[in-house]
């Protein structure tokens, strides 16, 4: 097998393929590590690459499936997680100067249940600083760039993870979704991102950011290997009080998609919206029509506050989490300051960037005094509204088909206007998390520019089967899942 | 109704995030900025309707109270920016003047 048609296979049939003993997982990991030796100085997409532990973790590997103790379909296969989930021995710094230097010495529990399964990890994957950003702009490592074109963000904050898996440098990656973390990322890099309800994946071991929004979920190349994963992630975890019981999903089967009823929520096309965005969607919902399911149009009346109900809790809620950081147990101390108090003060001032002090501030704001009322719980009430509807389009509809985000990757150093027009690009992915919806960004299309477009659907609570069923009949009407751009794939065999 | 510079300083202290009167006038602008936005929340009428707190219908999760291990000590203080006989070191907490660690 040579190297290119080793790395273009989806994490599923790469699992096959080692269990068959056509390839080692050594031989794996060895392809990868090379591809991330080829892709690194174009794209940066890892903060820390493991590649000791990773070849001693498949040699590991290698000898489980080979004394038979070791059956799952993904055993053997490398990938990466992104840098705000702990993995013990490997240093997690939610790229951020704050935590520079911090090494967990526990897994997070779906970093744990991976590794049972036999995954290889081949390092840690860039982000915005904290999860807090739309393009890893924010990273004190530098920014991701797009795989499609390295003058454009890969998307955020799960950048390093959907640029990762696009340039094929891993077969899948984890990364978090606080308010379309995962899903724009992947439209971005046209690539599949889930976010799983709420309370389905343990977040033992993820740095919070705000705790009733944040989910972990993969990027991966299809639906199948979606659906793998998903069942490995999902679950009850004693460690996460938040989590719950719940069936995972089957691997999707079938081509039709008869007596599906997909709704098309008017508002989503009715806000600003990129014209090959709109055109690639629409077209999308015409080939599910054309697999046999019904589409019609639903409705979604409170999307305009979803944004500003969003910036509120959001930033509340990490003004509370990230209070832990203090420079006493873990994380950056300053060498100077005088008192406790100064340094608080001063591990804090140094160790956050801008965007977290400013993110940080507008929490403390919403929470003080009158403004507790007028903001914080006002936006526990907006919360409320977007949630029913939600309910009332799902007595019409098994799932909404909407685009992922209002435009394709932008530049590196785009000046952004002003504050919404900083999170308008977070508009269509933020409600899902405010639900506790499971939502998925897959690829659907290419913009006249030659960037990569994702529609998005959402479905009921604890719906992942049916987001998987919808995306597995449409990769297959459409012969292909996760698009490769050129230059990505080696020419030399194995 | 936004905040100035004043209630940024306020702020700030609340949060032990020091800031230069530089950051602070710059801050104070971006927070307005962001507040107009949010502001659009006030159009909405919730009179009646119920706060979410967590998305899912969580009640108390409770269950049995089991001794299980700890990360080892020797483990978790090596993250410790100091750490002295097995504890966290911390500046005094009485006396204000002390020397960094």
């Amino acid at each position: 097998m040579t190297e290119s048609s080793l790395l273009s296979l989806t994490a599923l049939e790469l699992g096959a393929a080692i269990a068959r003993r056509e390839v080692s997982v050594l031989e794996a990991t060895q392809a990868c590590l090379a591809q991330i030796a080829r892709m690194e100085p174009k794209i940066n997409a890892f903060i820390t690459v493991t590649a000791d532990a990773a070849r001693a973790q498949a040699q590991n590997v290698q000898a489980r499936i080979d004394a038979g103790t070791l059956t799952h379909p993904l055993a053997g296969v490398p990938m990466a997680i992104k840098d705000n989930i702990a993995v013990r021995g490997v240093p997690t710094t939610c790229a951020s100067k704050m935590l520079k230097n911090y090494t967990p010495v526990y897994d997070a529990t779906v970093t744990a249940r991976l590794f049972a399964a036999g995954a290889v990890c081949l390092g840690k994957l860039n982000l915005d600083e904290f999860a807090m950003g739309s393009s890893t702009e924010s990273s004190h490592f530098g920014v991701t760039r797009n795989p499609w074109n390295e003058n454009h963000v890969s998307g955020g904050s799960s950048g390093g993870s959907a640029a990762a898996v696009c340039a094929r440098e891993v077969f899948y990656a984890l990364g978090t979704d606080t308010g379309g973390s995962i899903r724009q990322p992947a439209h971005f890099c046209g690539v599949m991102g889930i976010k799983p309800t709420y309370g389905s994946v343990s977040r033992h071991g993820l740095h919070a950011y705000a705790s009733s929004l944040d989910q972990i979920g993969p990027l991966c190349r299809d639906a199948r290997d979606g659906a793998a994963i998903l069942s490995l992630l999902m679950g009850k975890d004693e460690h996460d009080a938040t989590s719950v019981s719940c069936s995972p999903p089957a691997l999707p089967q079938g081509t039709r998609l008869d007596t599906l009823r997909v709704g098309l929520p008017t508002a989503y096309f009715e806000s600003p919206l990129d014209e090959d965005i709109r055109k690639a969607v629409l077209s999308c919902a015409d080939t599910l029509r054309a697999l046999g399911a019904t589409v019609a149009e639903a409705s979604l009346p409170h999307l305009p506050f979803a944004v500003p109900t969003y910036f509120v809790l959001a930033n509340a809620e990490a003004s509370a989490n990230l209070a832990r950081y203090d420079g006493i147990r873990y994380g950056f101390r300053p060498k100077d300051f005088d008192g406790t108090d100064d340094l608080y003060c001063a591990a804090r001032s140094e160790g956050f960037g801008a965007e977290v002090k400013r993110r940080l501030l507008l929490g403390t704001y919403v929470l003080s005094g009158a403004q507790y009322d007028a903001y914080f719980e006002k936006a526990r009430r907006a919360r409320t509204c977007i949630a029913r509807d939600f309910d009332a389009a799902f007595a019409q509809f098994d799932v909404l088909l909407t685009p992922t985000s209002p435009a394709t990757a932008y530049p590196i150093g785009r000046k952004v206007a002003d504050a919404s027009d900083a999170y308008s690009g977070d508009i269509f992915t933020v409600s899902a998390n405010l639900a506790g919806l499971p939502a998925l960004s897959f690829p659907c299309g290419m913009s006249r520019d030659g960037l990569p477009i994702g529609a998005q659907l959402i479905a009921p609570a604890f719906g992942e089967e049916t987001l998987l069923r919808v995306a597995h009949a449409y990769e297959q009407s459409r012969k292909h899942s996760a698009p490769c751009p050129k230059g990505v794939l080696p020419h030399d065999d194995l | 109704m936004s905040p100035d510079e004043k209630t940024v300083a306020a702020l700030a202290d609340a949060a032990k995030i020091k800031l230069t009167d530089e950051e602070t006038a710059a801050i104070a602008a971006e927070l307005s900025r962001r507040i107009r936005y949010i502001d659009l929340l006030h159009t909405l009428d919730t009179q009646d309707i119920p706060p979410t707190t967590v998305p899912c219908p969580l009640q108390n999760c409770l269950r049995e109270d089991v001794l299980t291990p700890s990360l080892p000590r020797t483990d978790i203080l090596q993250n410790a920016p100091a750490s002295e006989e097995g504890f966290f070191l911390v500046p005094k907490t009485i006396e204000q003047r002390s020397t960094a660690t």
